[in-house]
């Protein structure tokens, strides 16, 4: 087990499987949903046989109580294929406590990846930016989970975003109906967000999203002038944070307000996520809802 | 604006100080790497103008109280009696005080104008710490006390003779940087206001110094209503002069102190002034005072007056013509009171009444230089010019000499002589006729166009004689008196009897003294005065108007508004607890 991934929080929660909140298509049998009908047991409806149907699917004893030819059909089950899209611009190597934002997303990341491969689902990583490209199609052999752990491992976050060109082009090229986990600081004009959060629903994703956040980042609790240098860029502001601190978080209360619309509109699985929570309970959270919903 | 610790200002850099804490406070911001840059984007652009106004309102409030802190501590002076002071260490102040009586009249406040002046000049000088302090009277002093050098006199002041010295020693001094300071109330006789020709002189003499002092008149005015009283001694009557500001009837007690004796008289007044004749003991010395009950000024409510024995007069009359001799006679001694004699040995007589041309001895000289009057009266035999209907007489001095007009205020009768025959005579004019002078002074002689006689004139009549002979009888006799009258001044300053070896003296008030008239210091030639008039009340410092108080108030009140606007809730606080 490698550092970003804790083995106990991950045996913890491999009794939570990851689920699908809708159907996946996938190539494989697996425990989620497909649109297909398929051999599992689970009933889904009766058809009339057509010419070509074999006839062992025929359910005979519905044709001696109605003279009728009747096809039985069932449940298909496939894989989910996890997408995790990671947000590599600068704000996410903030952090005012021991972790960064970053810190926290590629353990989030890690955990879900190693979640889902361990269930028999396949996980992807795919991150964009600038000066960074990173896309790992989804894969579910075992010792893809190495492969994406090391990019992981090596990304760092840097320059300034390009989540939202990143993710309507994500939205083009994942094919298939997948679960797309966007695990972001989400520090972008909310309307740009949300039109990529709508691409992404317009073609049948299942789009889960975490705003990491740091404490400090949301209050802006700091008590003497500061240059606050950009993450992003060599931009600097001279600024005294006792002046500033309620307009600043009535700027960050808009801006989730704008987000949390946009959240209900496109009906995606959001989480707001602290730097200075536990990410186990994040991710209980998390998979635990996803069963609640689960279709 | 002037300053009393100008070199304080120096200091008024440090306005910048808040200037420099805020750059300086700017350079020691901790830098932090902030991703949610949007964010404090949006709080900056909020507001962000009236933000930056604020700031820098702040900024210049702190900077203000700063400058008001040490403009206050300079000790500004706006106005007031040292308006325009440039003051500083090396700086030299001359005072010239103005103690004449008229100083000594006191203001509704109870002090006289010398006090208050002395108050203010006193407490000035120990607040503009100048570097030599000269006090300019008789004779120049350097700066030791003020009250003691400035007592009282009951003498007179000569404002422009005391500029002069001051200008002098200003030279003398090689002063260069400094002030003088005037302390009047402009009286006019003191200050010679119509004396042209003496303002003409200090002006010329102001502007020959090198750097001009600054001339400031701290002028007291008004007082409290006054009445003065003066005295004169007419054989053995005392003549008493009451004035007062007023032409208000009102009785007033006098008191009158002979020897040990002393009466109280009540006197009514009528009009501005008033003349008593009080007749004295016809033999014996008496020495006394008259006084008036107390008014505005103490020192000009007593009189003094010796009357002592006095010897009897001699007139020589040395005259060829025996009608001109014997009204000549009647004219001198109309009592027999009057020792006459033919022949004058230019030692005795108190009067010489010479026909013809004066033999111009050292006697005579000596006699002229101690006192002795002298008459000269035409030669019958000398070149005479006539005139059929008589000539008038066009002018003559009613001010003063032996024409002039009586005590009540009367002119003599001149308009009513003729003169149909007379001489001529050289000299300065006392009176004159329409083309020739009549009555003239040459040398301590006077010397008379005309002769008494009906052929010459009607002068043998008497009205124009009579008073002519016996003031010049009159002034001739002071030198044999036992009292001699003068105006205080010099020394001693104070009127009073003093008595000598020879009889006393009598120094009285000036006449000048009595006067109320003011001066304007600004028709008093074209000097830079600064004049500020002082109220009726001691100043010290309110004289100096100061403004530190004010000023030190204002730089508070802009901490104040430093420190509201500080605290000051930004408007988005609300709208964010509305929200």
């Amino acid at each position: 087990m490698d550092r970003l991934v804790d083995p106990q929080v991950a045996m913890r929660l491999a009794n939570t499987p990851l689920a699908a909140r809708q159907a996946m298509l996938g190539h494989m049998s697996g425990r989620h949903q497909s649109p297909h009908r398929g051999s599992s047991v689970e009933f889904a409806e009766y058809r009339k046989y057509v010419p070509g149907d074999d006839t062992r699917r025929v359910d005979w004893r519905v044709y001696g109580r109605s003279d009728r030819f009747y096809i039985k059909e069932f449940e298909a089950d496939t894989n989910l294929r996890l997408c995790l899209v990671m947000d590599t611009s600068g704000s996410m190597a903030f952090g005012s406590g021991s972790i960064t934002k970053w810190d926290y997303a590629k353990r989030l990341a890690a955990t879900l990846a190693h979640l889902a491969i361990g269930q028999g689902d396949a996980a992807g990583l795919y991150a964009g930016g600038p000066k960074l490209h990173c896309a790992i199609p989804p894969s579910r052999r075992p010792t893809h989970y190495m492969a994406l752990n090391t990019a992981l491992q090596e990304m760092e976050p840097v320059a300034e975003t390009g989540l939202t060109d990143h993710l309507h082009q994500l939205a083009e090229e994942i094919p298939q109906r997948a679960l797309v986990v966007l695990i972001s600081d989400l520090l972008d004009d909310p309307n740009k967000i949300i039109d990529c959060w709508q691409h992404l629903r317009f073609r049948k994703h299942d789009l889960a999203v975490f705003q990491i956040s740091d404490p400090e980042e949301r209050s802006l609790d700091l008590n003497q002038p500061m240059r606050f240098i950009d993450l992003e860029g060599d931009d600097a502001i001279v600024a005294e944070p006792e002046l500033i601190q309620e307009r600043y978080r009535a700027a960050v209360a808009r801006h989730s307000a704008a987000l949390q619309a946009g959240v209900a509109q496109c009906q995606i699985d959001f989480h707001e996520v602290s730097t200075d929570e536990d990410y186990e309970q994040v991710l209980v959270r998390f998979l635990t809802q996803r069963l609640g919903i689960q279709g | 604006m002037a300053f009393l610790q100008p070199a304080l200002l120096y200091a008024l850099p440090a306005v910048l100080i808040p200037l420099i804490i805020h750059l300086l406070h700017r350079r020691r911001f901790q830098e932090k790497s902030w991703g949610a840059m949007r964010f404090l984007r949006e709080a900056l652009e909020e507001k962000r103008g009236r933000r930056k106004v604020r700031h820098w309102i702040v900024l210049a409030m702190r900077m203000l109280a700063v400058a008001m802190l040490i403009v206050a501590m300079s000790r500004p002076l706006i106005g007031g009696w040292l308006a325009g002071w440039a003051g500083s260490g090396d700086r030299s102040i001359t005072i010239v005080m103005d103690r004449s009586t008229s100083m000594e009249r006191k203001l509704p406040g109870g002090l006289t104008k010398r006090e208050i002046a002395l108050h203010t000049l006193t407490e000035t000088l120990s607040q503009v710490n100048p570097s030599e302090v000269w006090l300019l009277d008789q004779p120049l002093h350097k700066y030791s006390n003020l009250a003691t050098q400035f007592s009282p006199t009951d003498a007179k002041a000569d404002l422009p003779a005391m500029l002069m010295k001051a200008f002098q020693n200003w030279t003398r001094t090689q002063q260069t940087n400094g002030e003088i300071w005037i302390a009047s109330d402009l009286q006019a006789t003191s200050w010679r206001a119509e004396d042209a020709a003496a303002w003409a002189d200090v002006e010329a003499a102001y502007s020959k110094l090198d750097s001009g002092p600054t001339l400031r008149v701290l002028s007291i005015q008004g007082g409290k209503p006054n009445r003065s009283i003066r005295c004169e001694m007419d054989q053995r009557q005392l003549i008493v002069t009451i004035q007062q500001e007023t032409a208000a009837t009102q009785t007033i007690p006098v008191t009158l102190k002979q020897g040990d004796q002393t009466t109280n008289k009540d006197v009514t007044l009528s009009g501005k002034t008033t003349t008593l004749t009080l007749d004295m003991p016809s033999e014996g010395v008496v020495i006394g005072e008259i006084s008036l009950p107390e008014d505005g000024n103490a020192r000009d409510n007593t009189t003094h007056f010796v009357f002592a024995n006095e010897t009897r007069p001699t007139v020589a009359i040395v005259c060829e013509n025996p009608n001109v001799e014997a009204l000549l006679s009647l004219a001198v001694s109309p009592t027999s009171a009057v020792d006459i004699t033919r022949e004058a040995t230019w030692q005795d007589e108190a009067l010489i009444i010479w026909q013809g041309r004066t033999p111009d001895t050292n006697e005579m000289d000596a006699y002229l230089a101690e006192g002795g009057q002298l008459l000269v009266i035409p030669d019958e035999q000398a070149a005479t010019k006539t005139s059929e209907p008589g000539l008038p007489i066009m002018h003559w001095s009613q001010d003063e000499g032996p024409l002039r007009d009586t005590r009540s205020g009367e002119s003599l009768p001149l308009h009513n002589l003729r003169t149909f025959r007379h001489t001529t005579v050289t000299g300065d004019t006392l009176a004159s006729l329409a083309t020739a002078p009549w009555l003239s002074k040459e040398n301590g002689t006077y010397f008379l166009a005309t002769l008494p006689l009906t052929s010459w004139s009607t002068l043998g009549e008497g009205p124009i004689l009579l008073p002519l002979v016996q003031r010049l009888l009159t002034e001739g006799q002071k030198r044999f008196s036992q009292v001699h009258v003068r105006e205080a001044g010099q020394a001693p300053w104070q009127a009073g009897i003093w008595p000598n070896a020879n009889g006393w003296d009598i120094t009285v008030r000036p006449v000048a003294e009595d006067d109320p008239k003011e001066a304007r210091v600004s028709s008093l030639g074209n000097l830079p005065f600064q004049e500020f008039a002082m109220e009726a009340k001691p100043q010290g410092n309110d004289a100096l108007n100061e403004w530190w108080r004010p000023i030190l108030f204002l730089g508070l009140l802009f901490l104040l508004a430093e420190g509201l606007l500080t605290r000051m809730p930004s408007p988005k606080r609300s709208i964010t607890s509305a929200a």
